[in-house]
């Protein structure tokens, strides 16, 4: 399948469609909408989660970083309203109008489509920008990176380096404790490590519960830091990386995934996990991948590139398909279709999601959300989201093109 | 006897009949169109046998519903017949080699509403692999023609039906093309844009473009036309020459200059004896277009409002 279209006319004929997908007007509501959620919204909602020992971030800054966090969710929602039903309609359009300017000249479907294709993509890249422009998340955290750093909490100053341990839930009772190991791990200077628990209510409304970090030798890297899970929330220790031995070893033990990122290290080794449930009630250590390690952030633009990146994979890629099941059915079911693939691939299992997280466009877009909304800086998107929004793409290309054997309506 | 007088002498490409290699060809063309889920059938083309040498001005007429549309579309590579074959300057209609040497008005004018006329022209230029400077230029030479001059940066959803007609036309003589398929190109047309139509088919002809003329008004396309076709339910009820077709026993339309009150009671007096008689007599003069350039040049039209 060679694209059949003059590079000038399929630059042109893209940036046409961009304007159609996202005209002036609508970026300028969307802009507007995302920017009213971002100033009034959200920030009410915030409640400390944990009332222990630990000490999270609950300060303005990042309140107000939760209030631009749903804002972008928010503004992005709007923006895949905006732009998925319209790539739907594409074909829709070719038959009943377009087609007679379109298909009378000397252009092959596929050069035009993929032309068009990426007329919506650069509307995508609007949306993107607009909705993290309004919200100024990005910026928002970065300010949040010294701000709060200034105010003592350390945390906010951290990007997240990696995600690892099990892929399902562990429950534990009063007196039981769950130990991860990581083999070889690097630990930047300055990092935290975080495990994400919940209080189950099994018995009391909340659970006590102990996080420690030891070296391969046993000897504690941290401090034990105690924490009440009331809800669901993190518990966190400062890590000190000049005591972390060099110890040298393979990644693949029992239920350890590979840490998905690497960070410059300071400090290499193996380091055991321990998380003691101290009672009243039971808590759970939610899979997967609970145990994540921060450090302080190598370059901010990064966070933007990691929502940015994530957003932009997820619109093109359900922009994509939108246009292949749209030239087969109506545009509205064509909709409905991707939104229910969309929902297919939320529900995945959790060992499923973990396969899918380094290639599925979009994966992991909620929690770099969480993480923006907690101040912190988000990890960078995969570059396997960009090759799997690619094959998104190709696939509703070869779907679209298989339907348009004719520029007018088939029927 | 039928008598038809021609008016115009002009020279016109080789007719029908002449011996030249067909610029389009249609055999045994249908094309059905399934309705409701595929239960129901419209058969918008029956059986199409045509042929139209290159240089030729075909003139498709016939009423609603009867096809012209359809064949238009057919022979613009825009659809695909259901089965029989079309050729296009001696290649498949909907290849690249067609669709590089001919145009097509389409009937509903769907251009981009987005884009000002300039920047349509440019668009439709490239998509048909026209250098952007050639594009611009023949580009603006062409809105001035159709008289879109003034109106070039405006949006084309903001222009009037018949505005977006003249752009129509203007898009298709963009290229030079060697076939022109034209799909009810006088519809919104007022007199000056039917003076614009016939200065470009007559520019078409002079170069030896082959051009196809549909529609449900006979007056509008015979006197453009070497050939005609009439359509009726999908099927060719009659070809030929206008002279041909269009010619009636027993009557003979003169339109005469210079006569007064007195001449033409002498010609009736003439007239009378011979068995013959005037059955209609329209006053002469102005015609809209020559009313509408007047208005146009007067000193009035031109001051500010």
């Amino acid at each position: 399948m060679r694209p059949d279209i003059d590079p000038r006319g399929a630059c042109l004929l893209a940036l046409l469609e961009a304007r159609r997908a996202a005209p002036l007007g609508l970026l300028a509501l969307l802009f507007a909408a995302t920017l009213t959620a971002a100033r009034f919204g959200g920030a009410a909602q915030l409640e400390p989660a944990l009332a222990g020992l630990v000490a999270l971030d609950r300060g303005p800054g990042v309140a107000a970083a939760a209030a631009r966090a749903s804002a972008a969710t928010l503004g992005l929602a709007l923006g895949a309203l905006m732009l998925v039903p319209h790539a739907a309609g594409l074909a829709t359009r070719w038959r009943h109008g377009d087609g007679d300017w379109l298909g009378a000249r000397p252009v092959g479907p596929l050069g035009a489509l993929a032309a068009s294709l990426l007329g919506i993509a650069l509307a995508a890249c609007a949306v993107v920008t607009v909705v993290l422009g309004a919200t100024g998340l990005c910026a928002a955290t970065q300010g949040a990176t010294s701000g709060d750093a200034a105010e003592g909490s350390q945390a906010s100053a951290r990007a997240l380096v990696w995600r690892a341990g099990p892929s399902g839930h562990v429950l534990l009772h009063a007196g039981e404790s769950f130990v991860h190991r990581l083999p070889d791990v690097a630990l930047p200077v300055g990092a935290a490590l975080r495990v994400r628990l919940q209080n189950t209510v099994e018995g009391a409304p909340y659970g006590d519960a102990e996080l420690r970090v030891v070296d391969d030798n046993h000897a504690p890297l941290s401090a034990p830091t105690r924490a009440r899970i009331v809800r669901r929330t993190y518990a966190e220790v400062p890590l000190s990386a000049t005591g972390a031995p060099h110890a040298r070893g393979s990644l693949k033990t029992s239920g350890s995934p590979p840490p998905e990122r690497d960070a410059t290290p300071t400090a290499r080794g193996g380091l055991d996990v321990v998380v003691t449930a101290l009672g009243p009630g039971a808590i759970a250590v939610l899979g997967p991948r609970p145990i994540e390690l921060w450090g302080p952030p190598r370059a901010p633009w990064r966070a933007d590139l990691a929502l940015a990146g994530r957003a932009l994979a997820l619109l093109i890629a359900a922009a994509g398909l939108a246009a292949g099941f749209g030239a087969w059915v109506a545009a509205p079911l064509a909709t409905l279709g991707v939104a229910a693939l969309a929902l297919a691939f939320a529900a995945l299992t959790p060992e499923a999601a973990a396969l899918a997280a380094t290639w599925l466009p979009g994966s992991g877009l909620g929690a770099a959300l969480d993480v923006a909304a907690e101040g912190r800086l988000p990890a960078g998107a995969p570059p396997g989201q960009g090759v799997g929004a690619a094959l998104s793409v190709a696939a509703g290309l070869a779907l679209a093109r298989a339907a348009l054997r004719s520029w007018r309506h088939a029927a | 006897m039928g008598i038809l007088i021609h008016v115009e002498s002009k020279q016109r490409g080789a007719g029908p009949g002449a011996p030249a290699e067909p610029a389009l060809e249609a055999r045994g063309v249908t094309r059905r169109f399934r309705l409701g889920l595929g239960l129901r059938a419209n058969d918008a083309l029956r059986g199409i046998d045509l042929e139209v040498p290159r240089g030729a001005t075909l003139g498709l007429v016939g009423p609603n519903g009867s096809g012209k549309s359809t064949l238009v579309r057919l022979l613009a590579g825009v659809d695909r017949p259901t089965s029989g074959t079309l050729r296009v300057l001696d290649a498949e209609p909907r290849s690249r080699a067609a669709r590089q040497r001919s145009a097509y008005l389409p009937e509903d004018s769907p251009f981009p509403g987005e884009l000002s006329a300039t920047a349509a022209l440019d668009l439709l230029g490239a998509l048909s692999g026209l250098a952007r400077k050639d594009a611009r230029a023949r580009g603006a030479a062409l809105l001035e023609r159709v008289g879109l001059g003034a109106a070039q940066r405006a949006p084309l959803r903001a222009y009037s039906r018949g505005m977006l007609r003249r752009f129509g036309l203007a898009q298709a003589f963009l290229a030079a093309p060697e076939v022109v398929l034209l799909d009810e190109p006088t519809a919104g047309l007022d007199a000056l844009g039917f003076a614009v139509l016939d200065d470009l088919l007559g520019a078409a002809s002079a170069r030896g473009a082959t051009v196809v003329l549909a529609s449900h008004i006979l007056s509008d396309v015979h006197a453009h036309c070497d050939h005609l076709a009439v359509l009726v339910a999908g099927r060719v009820a009659a070809t030929g020459p206008p002279a041909t077709l269009l010619a009636t026993d027993g009557r003979v339309r003169l339109d005469i200059d210079g006569l007064d009150e007195a001449g033409l009671a002498a010609l009736d007096a003439w007239l009378a004896p011979r068995g013959a008689r005037v059955t209609a007599r329209l006053p002469g003069g102005k015609g809209l277009t020559e009313l509408y350039r007047g208005a146009a040049s007067a000193p009035a039209a031109q001051a500010p409002r």
